[in-house]
C-alpha cells in the first residue's frame, strides 16, 4: 500500500498528456508576497509535449518564481494552471523542478546513488524503501548519463557538471515528462555548459518537455525552440525560434 | 579481571548499563538528524527550556518528567512557530525562546523548595536509575527509533535538499516539528539516566565524531551508535572506579572520542598534503 505525499492524493488520475494538449498551460499567473507586491503578473504561455522553452530576463524578472509556481513551491494568486490537462495537484510525480545547484547541501553524507534513488520516492510514499528494480532503474539512468562509475561516490565529491547531470538524472528517475530546470549552466564551464544543451536536445526528442529559466543568450536558437523574455514579472514578448531570422 | 568484573555484582551498575544501552544509540542517532539538519544547539535549548516544566512540576507536586516533557514540547512548538511566521529565522527564535525559558525556569526554581529533585532532573544519577525508569525509557526508546527510521529517507531528503523534498509533497516544516518532538521525548527519556543537560551533549558528541568518518547517513548512524555505546560503557567503568560523576565522565570521554580522531585526521590530512 502506498501512503502518498501531500499534494497528490489524486495522481492516478493524472495519466499521460493526450495528443492535442499542452503539456503545461498557464493563464493569467500572478504570484504576490508579503504586503501584497506582485513578483508576476498576468503570466500567460503553454508549452508542447517536447518542446524546448527558454524563460529569459535579467536577474529578479520573475523567471524562478514563474517555476516555482509551476512546481507548486510558491502558492498562486491568481491565474489558472493545468498540466497535460489536469490540475497541477495530481500530477507532482510529472513535474520535475532542478532548482539551482547552490540550493543541494552537497556536503550531506549521502552517495551519488542515494540521491538517483530519490527520485523515486514520489512513487514510493512514507515508510517504502526503493526496491531492487528502482536500484537497477538507477544503474541504467546513471549509465545513460555516464554517471555509473560515480554511483558510490559523495555527492560533494562531484565536478559541477557531475552534479547538475545528477540532478537531471534523478528527474528521469522519477519518471517526470516535465522539468522545470531554474539556471542549470550557474557556474558551469563552457564544455559542462555545452554537454548539458546537449542532453537537454536529447531529452526533448524523447518527449520530455524543458521550461528552463537561463540568463545565457547564447546558443538560444540552437537549442530551444522558444523564447519567453520576461521584465518586472511580466511577460515582455515571445519568439519562436524554430522560425528562420528575417532578411 | 576483578576491575572488569566487580561492577556489574552491583545491582545499580547493572541498572545503568541498561539504562545506557537504551538511551545512548537513540541519542546518537537522533544526533546525527540534528546535526546535519544544522540545528544542534537545539539539543541544548530544548534542555533549558525543560527547566520552567520542571520547576512548574515541582511547585505544583506532579511528576517532574511529565513536567519536563510539557516544557520540552511546548519550546519546541514555539520554536517552530517563530521560525515560521517570524523574520528572525530558526536560529533567532531558538535563542528568544530558551532564554525565555531559561529566565521562566530559574523564576519558578527560586519559589521552590526541592532544589535536589531539579538537581537530579537536569544533572541525571545514572546509579540510581529503577526499573520502572527503565521501562519508561525503552518505551521512549522504540516509539523514536521507530518514527526515525519509519522518516528515514523523508528526513534525510528534506535536509539534503529541501526544495526537492517540497516540490514532491513533503512538507519539511512538520518534518522539523517531528524531529523537535522526538529529541523532547528522548530529553524526557534520559532525565534519569544522565540528566537533561548531558542528553543534549550525548546526542551532538557521537553524531559529530561519525560525521568525520562517514560519507553515508547510515554508516554515520551506525558508528555513532557504536561511539556512544562505547564512550558509555567505559565512562560508566571509570566513574565506577575513580567515584566521579557517571553523566560527566561519559560526556568527557565522548569529547576524548572526538578530539582524538579530529586531531588523527588533522595530523594525517597533513601528512598527505
Amino acid at each position: 500500500m502506498i501512503l502518498p505525499y501531500g499534494g497528490r492524493q489524486e495522481a492516478a488520475t493524472c495519466t499521460h498528456s493526450h495528443s492535442g494538449v499542452a503539456a503545461m498551460a498557464l493563464r493569467g499567473l500572478c504570484v504576490s508576497y508579503a504586503g501584497g507586491i506582485h513578483a508576476v503578473c498576468g503570466v500567460s504561455f503553454a508549452v508542447k509535449t517536447g518542446e524546448r522553452l527558454a524563460l529569459t530576463g535579467h536577474n529578479g524578472c520573475g523567471k524562478s518564481t514563474v517555476l516555482k509556481a509551476i512546481a507548486g513551491l510558491v502558492p498562486r494568486t491568481e491565474g489558472e494552471l493545468l498540466v497535460g490537462g489536469h490540475s497541477p495537484s495530481s500530477c507532482r510525480h510529472r513535474i520535475a523542478y532542478l532548482a539551482q545547484r547552490s540550493s543541494v547541501d552537497w556536503t550531506f553524507p549521502m552517495t551519488l546513488m542515494d540521491l538517483l534513488l530519490s527520485g523515486r520516492f514520489v512513487h514510493l510514499g512514507w515508510l517504502k524503501r526503493p526496491s531492487v528494480e528502482d536500484r537497477a532503474r538507477v544503474v541504467e539512468i546513471a549509465a545513460k548519463l555516464r554517471l555509473a562509475p560515480f554511483l558510490q561516490r559523495q555527492i560533494g565529491q562531484l565536478s559541477g557538471g557531475q552534479q547538475q547531470r545528477a540532478l537531471i538524472g534523478r528527474a528521469l528517475i522519477q519518471e517526470a515528462d516535465l522539468l522545470l530546470l531554474d539556471e542549470p549552466f550557474n557556474a558551469l564551464d563552457p564544455e559542462s555548459r555545452q554537454e548539458m544543451l546537449q542532453l537537454f536536445d536529447g531529452l526533448s526528442a524523447e518527449g520530455r518537455t524543458l521550461i528552463t529559466a537561463t540568463h545565457h543568450l547564447d546558443d538560444l536558437e540552437n537549442h530551444f525552440d522558444r523564447q519567453v523574455h520576461m521584465n518586472m514579472g511580466r511577460i515582455e514578448k515571445e519568439v519562436d525560434l524554430r522560425q528562420p531570422a528575417g532578411p | 579481571m576483578h576491575w572488569l568484573l566487580d561492577p556489574w555484582q552491583e545491582v545499580f551498575m547493572r541498572r545503568a548499563f541498561m539504562a545506557l544501552l537504551l538511551i545512548a544509540p537513540l541519542c546518537a542517532i537522533l544526533g546525527c538528524h540534528v546535526l546535519l539538519r544544522r540545528i544542534g544547539f537545539i539539543g541544548d535549548a530544548l534542555a533549558h527550556a525543560s527547566l520552567p516544566g520542571v520547576a512548574a512540576a515541582a511547585l505544583l507536586g506532579v511528576n517532574l518528567q511529565a513536567g519536563a516533557l510539557i516544557g520540552t514540547i511546548g519550546a519546541a512548538l514555539l520554536i517552530g512557530a517563530v521560525a515560521r511566521k517570524g523574520r528572525i529565522g530558526e536560529d533567532g527564535a531558538l535563542m528568544v525562546v530558551f532564554t525565555s525559558m531559561l529566565a521562566l525556569g530559574y523564576f519558578l526554581l527560586s519559589k521552590s523548595s526541592s532544589f535536589k529533585n531539579l538537581q537530579h532532573i537536569l544533572f541525571g544519577s545514572l546509579l540510581s536509575v529503577t526499573p520502572e525508569n527503565l521501562l519508561m525509557m525503552g518505551i521512549a526508546t522504540l516509539i523514536c527509533l521507530a518514527i526515525l527510521f519509519g522518516l528515514g529517507k523523508e528526513l534525510a531528503l528534506a535536509a539534503a535538499d529541501p526544495i526537492y523534498a517540497q516540490s514532491i509533497g513533503i512538507n519539511p516544516d512538520r518534518l522539523r516539528l517531528s524531529l523537535l518532538m522526538i529529541f523532547s521525548l528522548a530529553l524526557v527519556a534520559g532525565i534519569s539516566a544522565v540528566g537533561v543537560m548531558m542528553v543534549s551533549a550525548l546526542a551532538i558528541i557521537p553524531a559529530a565524531t561519525a560525521r568525520l568518518l562517514c560519507h553515508r547517513l547510515n554508516s554515520m548512524m551506525a558508528v555513532a551508535a557504536a561511539l556512544a555505546m562505547s564512550s558509555s560503557i567505559l565512562g560508566l567503568y571509570c566513574s565506577y572506579w575513580s567515584n566521579s560523576p557517571a553523566g560527566a565522565t561519559i560526556i568527557l570521554i565522548s569529547s576524548a572520542q572526538f578530539f582524538g580522531i579530529w586531531a588523527w585526521q588533522l595530523i594525517r590530512n597533513r601528512h598527505h598534503a
